[in-house]
């Protein structure tokens, strides 16, 4: 090993996963083939809101290959765990109704699993399907979380009157209304932040392995949080303990949050495989259609918002009132989205002194929603910005400087916000640790050319085109999460959030490292590896990053709100930090020198003072790994592991600005230029970080633009395809005009904050107000998304209609 | 997403092929680009496909002596657009975006035909082209117009045992300018309103045929004969093009769908037809 290692960190080196990935060579679940396997489909009911009086198994049971049907009277687990109900201290109830592995009594929407066929082959299995009988007596359907809260309203469940699944509410209620009633100005509107279906580019599945000779389980899943799942699916729904539980997560293509959660079907195929017996594994891999209906779905709030200031552009107070559409049951940690997730950062990065939210969680039959991209933090950011566009335009103020002027100023830092992030299990808060948001707007105003503005705007109405500029200027909680905020039962889901690392430097002086993290793309192989080397001097090609099986790596939490590069790459610092030290007691034995006289430098580990007395990381390893001669108490081999439990969250920031123009005639809407300022602090590897935010601008801009999942009043899914749910296409966008402040994160040793939601969080509200922009001098105050062409003619007919 | 079993045949000749068309439960299968969705959800369950994606007689593209130009129906989408055909100026609208690379690279000019999607573009483009459809079966050759063989969605002219095997247009000429312009439904691509119009001013400045197709619109692409009576003898002012368009969905009961209602869809036949309608009549300069 060399000391002139080149340092990687903070370098755009390649991806070491790429090679595997864009061969075809990576391993996911559906690539999987074992001995004996048996395969697995579901039968999802076609209604939306049915009794399920009987079900007919006896003639698909008949059918070639068929091995077994299951119906939901069969499986003696539990209903699925819930385990984020919103509340905290003030105790707050929540009716609670999750689903079943497979429906027993009823359905709540389409795609609900009613019943299963194992089979020898999938073909078999899915034609048995067509031959089960399900007797259902439909009822009447609600999908509008609004709706379903209204007196004479379809109820779903008898334990939720009015549909409700909770009454939340954060701030100061009092305050809050005092302040609107003496402001100057009180702008109200209502926002709708319609739901959206994530589509990750690898569906779900998972192959479930049940051995009679050991009474052990192996699951292998698609899935970011292997660990949890063990306990998830192991004990809360199956009664199974860790130890006679595997959860394996290979290679996991996307997933946005959707493979979080806690899903029927891992216990379907682990009940199913000890069913037919044999040891033989059954697999089951979702269609495209099945994920459009039964993985969960994302957003879905109806809001109503007051914003109130002074004419000078003070803002006083927000009132929020939402209803967040939850579907049918509830997802593992649904409540927890809209409530915690949202209405903690409303506030945004503006320094508003009164601020009080109530939210309600609603039934409705459709498919439950949980965390998608960004999860409750676009909702907010679309909130607040969207807001602070209707209150320029009401008071007659420049938007930027409306913002200029609300920013929480740089040197208030720690900010104690007033919507209270958290009340942590010991008393203490959450704060709003580090921002300096005015550099990154000016920087982002600048290259956007803002203040011409008005000359752009009346050059493309010479084309016939109306041009809007949107701004965007958002804050992010990253790096979930402390666990004495996020382990408080109702502020979070009651468990801990720490993440961890194991070290082994093997006799060769090869590295392997084990996270307790879960990559679904985002390139951990690369940046933990550039880290490690870092660390320890060692060339990235001797580093290896291992995860997701929870044989052989530490306990992780998995990967998901922006958090593994904040809390596990500092877990990897940590055990590298034991991994030094000890080569460093272990350099000075070797060297006869105390261990206060050894400098280390990258692999090297030398006698102060005598520059020839070294030894390599490699050296070391291979006598302490063989251990032959060893100081009194020091065990053998170059192995540590490290847990690290973040004290705070990571606060990254930006201004993001879009520019859209918007055809009169057709209501055909462009976006034409994109600016993004990010602060997300140090980097690890900036190509990464780009390609995250590439990524998340282009799904931000989506939901504005073209992506909806819209249910008929009978509660079908309408978009239920890629031919009805439009995904955005790389043709479709600019070229993103990517730009930087940084200011690292104090809360831990790298600087990092997490980036793989900011793109998501700041994009809608940029391209929402942009598109309002253009519209405003129609006289249009406010226009929902998606801006489908249709949307925006008919708001510029009735506009110019109101007009003529 | 697993299609129902079936039986499957690959045709090795014309001949073959039509001894095997038009038995019940039989379907034709070339590029699959239309039928294989279908069958995958199960909402088309053949009992069996005749392949016959293999016929090379059905082939490549040829100028006949007259100067037409005759589209054998295996003719791939890709395969079109590097031809002569790419010298009409509404084919070379048009192609680029229809489906995407894949779909390009498989998907048949006959298939499209015979299939008759509503929304599809190409039918449109036959339409406005004065094409004409040639079809086989044991009975012998028939040739359609293309103005009267698109008769619904999903339904043609074409006979149950009849394969087709040809498409004919009409030589380009000098005094004709075409285009193609659409409103794609964003997800799938296809067409909320596609609009193809070829114009001619056989001598000066006036227009002396106009032919205006429209697709996506109605049930079947069809052509909008009263567009066309208005702009006959003026000589293309935008008064004019705009109130022969205001024409473009008469007598047409207009389609509602999740992404476009009718009225809006009627709105964007208008001002589609009164732009392609621009746009040609730009090319003829």
């Amino acid at each position: 090993m060399a000391t002139d290692v080149q340092d990687v960190l903070g370098t755009s080196v390649k991806r070491v996963e790429d090679p595997r990935f864009i061969t075809g060579q990576g391993r996911y679940v559906d690539d999987i083939k074992l001995t004996g396997m048996a395969h697995l489909a579901i039968l999802r009911s076609p209604y939306a809101h049915a009794n399920i009086r009987s079900v007919d198994t006896s003639r698909a049971k008949g059918m070639p290959g068929v091995l077994a049907v299951i119906v939901g009277a069969d499986i003696p687990y539990n209903p699925l765990p819930m385990v984020w109900p919103a509340g905290g201290a003030s105790g707050i109830q929540n009716n609670v109704s999750t689903p079943r592995v497979l429906a027993t009594d009823s359905v709540k929407w389409t795609g609900e699993g009613v019943a299963a066929v194992v089979a020898e082959t999938p073909e078999q299995a899915v034609d048995a399907l067509e031959a089960i009988e399900v007797d259902y007596e439909p009822l009447p359907a609600v999908v509008d979380a609004e709706k379903a809260t209204q007196p004479g309203a379809v109820q779903l469940h008898e334990n939720a009157p009015n549909n409700v699944v909770f009454d939340w509410s954060v701030g100061d209620k009092d305050g809050t209304e005092k302040a609107l009633a003496e402001a100057e100005v009180v702008v109200r509107e209502r926002l709708v932040n319609h739901r959206l279906i994530p589509n990750p580019m690898e569906v779900r599945g998972d192959i479930g392995w049940y051995n009679p000779g050991t009474d052990e389980y192996t699951i292998w899943m698609s899935s970011q949080t292997p660990h949890i799942q063990r306990l998830l699916v192991g004990i809360f729904l199956m009664g199974i303990p860790e130890h006679k539980l595997r959860c394996i997560a290979p290679d996991v293509g996307g997933a946005f949050g959707t493979k979080i959660f806690c899903y029927a079907d891992y216990a379907l195929v682990l009940f199913a495989s000890k069913l037919i017996g044999g040891g033989r594994p059954v697999k089951w891999i979702e269609s495209r259609r099945e994920s459009y209906g039964s993985t969960i779905h994302g957003r879905d709030h109806i809001t109503y918002v007051e914003i109130a200031g002074k004419r000078d552009g003070e803002v006083t107070g927000v009132k929020v009132k939402t209803y967040a559409n939850l579907g049918g049951r509830l997802s593992t940690i649904g409540p927890g989205i809209p409530t915690t997730l949202y209405a903690r950062v409303l506030s945004g990065c503006y320094k508003i002194p009164n601020v009080y939210a109530e939210v309600t969680g609603v039934y409705t039959n459709t498919t439950f929603v949980d965390a998608y991209r960004g999860a409750g933090r676009p909702e907010a950011t679309y909130v607040i910005e969207r807001a602070m566009d209707l209150f320029a335009n009401e008071i007659g103020m420049d938007k930027a400087e409306l913002r200029r002027k609300n920013f929480i100023p740089k040197d208030a830092f720690p900010y104690d916000n007033p919507s209270g992030l958290g009340t942590a299990v010991n008393g203490e808060k959450i704060y709003v640790d580090s921002g300096d948001y005015e550099p990154a707007m000016d920087m982002a105003l600048k290259t956007a050319g803002y203040a011409d503005l008005e000359a752009k705007r009346a050059e493309a109405k010479s084309r016939g085109k109306l041009l809007g500029m949107g701004l965007s200027t958002y804050i992010e909680v990253c790096g979930v999460a402390p666990s004495k905020w996020i382990g408080a039962v109702g502020e979070g889901w009651g468990a801990a959030m720490w993440e961890s690392s194991n070290i082994k430097v093997h006799l060769t002086g090869k590295i392997i490292v084990t996270m307790g993290t879960q990559p679904q793309g985002q390139g951990h192989e690369t940046t933990y590896a550039q880290i490690i080397s870092h660390e320890l001097g060692v060339p990235m090609d001797d580093i290896v990053i291992q995860h997701s099986d929870t044989q052989g790596t530490p306990f992780g939490y998995g990967s998901y709100g922006s958090r593994t590069s904040s809390v596990g790459s500092t877990a990897a610092v940590k055990a590298a930090d034991k991994i030094r030290d000890k080569a460093r007691r272990y350099a000075a034995h070797m060297l006869e020198a105390s261990y206060d006289d050894i400098e280390v430098e990258g692999a090297e580990y030398r006698v102060k003072g005598s520059p020839d007395k070294k030894k390599t990381l490699q050296e070391i390893a291979f006598a302490l790994d063989l251990g032959f001669s060893l100081p009194v108490g020091m065990e053998p081999y170059l192995d540590e592991t490290a847990y690290y439990d973040t004290p705070n969250c990571t606060w990254p920031f930006g201004t993001h600005i879009a520019i859209v123009e918007i055809d009169e005639d057709t209501g055909e809407t462009e976006l034409k230029r994109y600016i993004a300022v990010d602060d997300v602090g140090k980097k690890i590897n900036p190509m990464i970080v780009d390609g995250q935010l590439h990524g998340g601008i282009a799904q931000g801009v989506g939901q504005a633009l073209w992506e909806t999942a819209i249910y008929g009043d009978d509660g079908q899914l309408l978009s239920g395809s890629m031919m009805d749910y439009a995904l955005p296409r790389a043709s479709w966008l600019p070229n993103f005009e990517l730009d930087e402040t940084v200011t690292p994160s104090p809360v831990n040793p790298l600087g990092v904050k997490g980036v793989g939601e900011a793109g998501c969080i700041a994009s809608t509200a940029a391209v929402a107000n942009a598109v309002n922009d253009a519209l405003a001098p129609l006289g249009i105050k406010h226009l929902d998304m998606p801006f489908t062409a249709q949307t925006v003619w008919r708001a510029i007919q009735s506009a110019k209609g109101a007009r003529a | 997403m697993i299609p129902n079993t079936f039986d499957y045949q690959r045709a090795t000749s014309l001949d073959e092929a039509l001894g095997l068309v038009g038995t019940p439960g039989t379907k034709v299968i070339a590029g699959g680009m239309s039928l294989l969705p279908l069958m995958k959800l199960r909402l088309a369950n053949p009992e069996r496909l005749v392949d016959i994606g293999r016929l090379a007689e059905l082939r490549g593209v040829r100028q006949l002596d007259d100067g037409r130009l005759a589209i054998g129906a295996l003719t791939t989408y890709d395969e079109l657009a590097s031809s002569p055909a790419q010298h009409y100026g509404l084919i070379r609208d048009a192609l680029p975006d229809i489906g995407d690379v894949q779909i390009r690279n498989r998907g048949t000019v006959g298939g499209a035909v015979a299939h008759c999607d509503p929304a599809s573009d190409l039918p449109a483009v036959l339409l406005a082209l004065d094409a004409e459809i040639v079809a086989r079966s044991k009975r012998g050759e028939q040739v359609y117009a293309a103005d009267g063989f698109f008769r619904g969605a999903f339904e043609t002219a074409l006979a149950d045992d009849e394969l087709i095997t040809e498409i004919r247009l009409p030589g380009p000429r000098d005094d004709a300018g075409s285009a193609f312009l659409a409103l794609s439904q964003r997800a799938s691509g296809y067409s909320i309103v596609g609009v193809a119009v070829v114009v001619i001013k056989e001598n000066g400045s006036a227009i002396t045929q106009a032919n205006i197709a429209l697709t996506g619109v109605g049930d079947a692409p069809y052509r909008a004969r009263a567009v066309e009576a208005a702009l006959l003898g003026n000589e293309g002012t935008p008064e004019s093009i705009a109130a022969a368009a205001a024409h473009a969905t008469d007598g047409v009961t207009v389609a509602g769908d999740i992404h476009a209602d009718s009225e809006y869809r009627a709105a964007m036949a208008i001002t589609y037809t009164k732009r392609a309608i621009e746009a040609a009549l730009g090319r003829l300069g």
